[in-house]
């Protein structure tokens, strides 16, 4: 998994991630070492039924935020649904960091300037 | 490694930098010579763990006799710690560890850490979303769920819990409105600066660091939050590690997120997101039960209730607040559950949680099938290697 500075899905994927945390001073590097708890605002104790719900929501606000604000759009073989489920597989998955999502971001959806 | 250090060590000894006499010459030579130490380059191998096998082999090599049921006792000890465990674990499932299996050591009311294995199912078996004209899109799943901790020792559990379901579901968020091809490339060329010039201080670079956040700043003035709606039916399995006490339940759900988009709402003031899922639950439990045990093993209603607060701590600082309340309470309860306090159940938990895995955790109150309350801490660092 890459997490590159140059790369227009990595950098996007960041700074909206900063924005919605309220974490704009963050530098990009550190802000790939950021769980999925952290990512999907999940609390401690809480239930899997709870998590996975949240995980969800988040899947589905990356891709409002993708599609209506950035304008990007889905690569050929992706839709929506495969889009979302692409970054709902990392943020379900508790040992993954913002930087996993990297890749599979850059694979569902072709941002503006994007060869 | 021994033979390297025992030939450092033989140096050392002959430029007198060390004295042969001295009781322990490798932790000696190893503060003269702190780049020969490989322990830090065996991370997540503990650093005593390693201390320990080090001084066995340097000894063995200098032929002095070697306590190997010292050395067997201080490595079950080393070796059996959580980060380690996890480490391991991660390791050998390259980085995507199944089942979302997890060590933990949890601290019970009696002192005596127990080490506990906890895993978290979460399949989406199908899924197909909706995307609308209005103001939400919508989506309809089926999911299966699974999630619980084991001890080695039952008793030592002190959060004996498994929930075992599948999750028939429609949900609802926030459709975010499209916005112009001009601000779309105007917002991504923002970005992408912003993260190109941090730490420049380029002419180029002025202003790059705000630019972006302004853009996002403005789409308030037509999006004032993010909101995701669930709700849905619930079939599964709650039981105890050992499957004694087990009760098959039915529920209906619903579930629901609010997340300010950074207007002058309360909650943004605050700075909290807060979620909460609400359930009726139709609950089936066998004889050994807890509440059957008491002298009522019939079927009965409960409601189940769950508050989640998340609050981020300031712009610069790397961690968040976030305080979870789970209530179980049976409706309409026979005297004999009431009397043997079993007919309400609740737990909170409070965290800091890191941006990076760092957390303290602080959880007290019992779950279901639990017949006394514990409080547990949580102190550690989740690293995945």
């Amino acid at each position: 998994m890459s997490w590159e500075k140059n790369n227009r899905a990595h950098a996007c994927l960041c700074v909206f991630e900063k924005w919605h945390h309220k974490k704009r001073d963050v530098p990009f590097v550190a802000t790939g070492e950021w769980t999925t708890d952290f990512l999907i605002k999940s609390a401690a104790g809480e239930s899997a039924a709870m998590r996975s719900k949240k995980a969800r929501a988040h899947a589905e606000l990356l891709d409002g935020a993708f599609s209506g604000l950035y304008r990007a759009k889905y690569e050929t073989n992706f839709d929506r649904d495969t889009a979302i489920e692409q970054m709902l597989a990392v943020l379900k998955n508790k040992t993954m960091k913002l930087k996993d999502l990297g890749d599979p971001v850059d694979q569902a959806y072709q941002f503006i300037g994007e060869l | 490694m021994a033979l390297s250090l025992r030939a450092g060590l033989v140096l050392a000894l002959a430029f007198g930098v060390v004295d042969a006499r001295v009781q322990d010459p490798v932790h000696l030579l190893l503060d003269v010579f702190p780049a020969a130490d490989p322990c830090p380059r065996l991370e997540p191998l503990p650093a005593e763990a390693c201390r320990e096998i080090l001084d066995a082999a340097v000894d063995s090599t200098a032929d002095s006799p070697v306590d190997l049921e010292a050395l067997e006792t201080a490595l079950a000890d080393e070796l059996t710690k959580p980060d380690f465990l996890n480490s391991a674990l991660a390791k050998a499932f390259g980085g995507e560890v199944p089942l979302g299996l997890e060590f933990k050591e949890l601290d019970g009311e009696n002192g005596e850490p127990a080490l506990a294995l906890s895993y978290a199912i979460d399949y989406d078996l199908a899924s197909k979303g909706v995307t609308a004209d209005g103001a939400w899109n919508r989506r309809y799943a089926l999911t299966f769920n699974a999630t619980g901790t084991y001890t080695q020792d039952p008793l030592e559990n002190p959060r004996d819990f498994l929930d075992t379901k599948l999750t028939a579901s429609g949900a609802r968020s926030t459709r975010i409105p499209e916005q112009s091809l001009e601000f779309g490339a105007q917002l991504t060329e923002a970005a992408v600066r912003n993260v190109a010039c941090e730490g420049e201080t380029s002419p180029e670079c002025e202003g790059a660091a705000d630019e972006v956040f302004a853009l996002f700043d403005s789409t308030m003035s037509f999006l004032k939050a993010f909101r995701y709606q669930e709700f849905g039916l619930d079939a599964g399995l709650e039981s105890d590690q050992e499957f004694d006490a087990k009760q098959r339940k039915f529920s209906a759900f619903f579930f629901s997120q609010y997340e300010s988009w950074g207007s002058d709402s309360l909650l943004d003031t605050l700075n909290v997101t807060p979620a909460f899922r609400v359930g009726l639950d139709s609950i089936s439990p066998n004889s050994l039960t807890p509440r059957a045990l008491a002298g009522d093993d019939s079927s009965y209603m409960r409601f189940s209730g769950e508050v989640s607060l998340w609050i981020p701590l300031g712009a610069r600082v790397p961690l968040a607040l976030t305080f979870n309340y789970r209530h179980f309470r049976e409706i309409s309860p026979s005297d004999v559950v009431k009397n043997a306090n079993l007919d309400s159940y609740d737990i909170r938990t409070l965290s800091l949680t890191g941006t990076n895995g760092l957390f303290v955790t602080y959880s007290s109150g019992r779950l279901p099938l639990d017949q006394q309350g514990d409080d547990v801490v949580e102190l550690g660092w989740k690293t995945y290697f």
